[in-house]
């Protein structure tokens, strides 16, 4: 009897620690996962947070037929050119580096705390509000002023 | 004294054998556990770095289409991974009703995937009676809604 009881205890345990060491890298994995994962969410909601931005103003040539839209960076972060959009009247307005510039240099993807971007865009129909969506989606509505 | 040694042999074989299958099963189901854990790590970690924004202008009136009867929505990907486009991953509801994936289409602007910053135009085939409606996008467990007048 005493040696049945010995053997499969001992066989008994040898189960517990393979079945242990399966489970904690696994625990251990998907800990260091969602962590991670909630990490990196917490700096982009801080970013999204830092982030302010305001029409500075959003002018209508008639006798161009251009479209001026500057927007000042009033937050905190650093936000991207390329991940900015920019809606007239609800419909999606596409523009390209050529077109944008952020304090005076047309090269720039930088958009500074403080500096401004100001947007050129040609458009034959006269809008009459354009919406400024930032990267973190922070955005911004204004009527368009008509000259 | 034979017999008796015999009969410990048995029991010890039989106690071992119960034991031996207690033990496999148990790193069998250990082993299940495990590979579901990681699963559903790789899950939450993604449902985590999902977050769309709904970033049509309601007020302009571009939001429905009376012409045509469709509802265009313009959806940012403000979070930090590439969402997948087709399939049932981005599903819409219309005044609460659920829309088939075959109403609406879902097109990126200016490029191939969904990567973060990009913007999606939805496209959902549905005629409307003026009035307040709302559309809400649901993208894994993230729902935006977006309340407009026709």
């Amino acid at each position: 009897m005493g040696f049945s009881v010995s053997g499969a205890t001992a066989v008994l345990f040898v189960g517990l620690l393979v079945g242990a060491a399966t489970l904690y890298p696994a625990v251990d994995q998907y800990a260091e996962r969602t962590a991670d994962a909630a990490n990196a969410d917490d700096e982009r909601l801080l970013t999204q947070r830092n982030t302010a931005i305001e029409t500075v103003n959003a002018t209508y040539n008639a006798t161009a037929d251009e479209l001026t839209v500057a927007v000042r960076n009033t937050g905190a972060s650093t936000l991207s050119v390329s991940k900015t959009d920019l809606l007239v009247d609800g419909s999606y307005a596409r523009f390209s580096a050529a077109n944008t510039t952020v304090s005076g240099d047309p090269a720039t993807d930088i958009w500074a705390p403080g500096q401004t971007l100001r947007v050129t865009l040609s458009d034959p129909a006269e809008p009459s509000r354009v919406k400024v969506v930032s990267g973190p989606g922070v955005a911004v509505t204004a009527p368009v002023e008509v000259r | 004294m034979a017999s008796a040694s015999v009969s410990e042999l048995i029991m010890f074989i039989a106690a071992v054998s119960v034991a031996a299958a207690v033990s496999g099963a148990l790193v069998t189901t250990v082993g299940g556990i495990s590979g579901s854990l990681d699963e559903r790590g790789t899950d939450v970690a993604a449902d985590i770095a999902t977050d769309v924004e709904v970033i049509s202008d309601p007020a302009s009136g571009a939001v429905y289409d009376s012409g045509n009867g469709q509802v265009r929505l313009l959806v940012k990907n403000t979070g930090r991974r590439t969402i997948e486009t087709g399939g049932t991953v981005i599903e819409v509801l219309l005044d609460g009703r659920y829309v088939p994936p075959s109403e609406y289409s879902i097109d990126v602007i200016g490029g191939e995937s969904w990567h973060e910053g990009d913007v999606v135009r939805i496209a959902v085939n549905e005629s409307l009676s003026s009035g307040d409606h709302r559309v809400t996008v649901i993208v894994e467990s993230e729902r935006e809604t977006l309340r407009f007048t026709t």
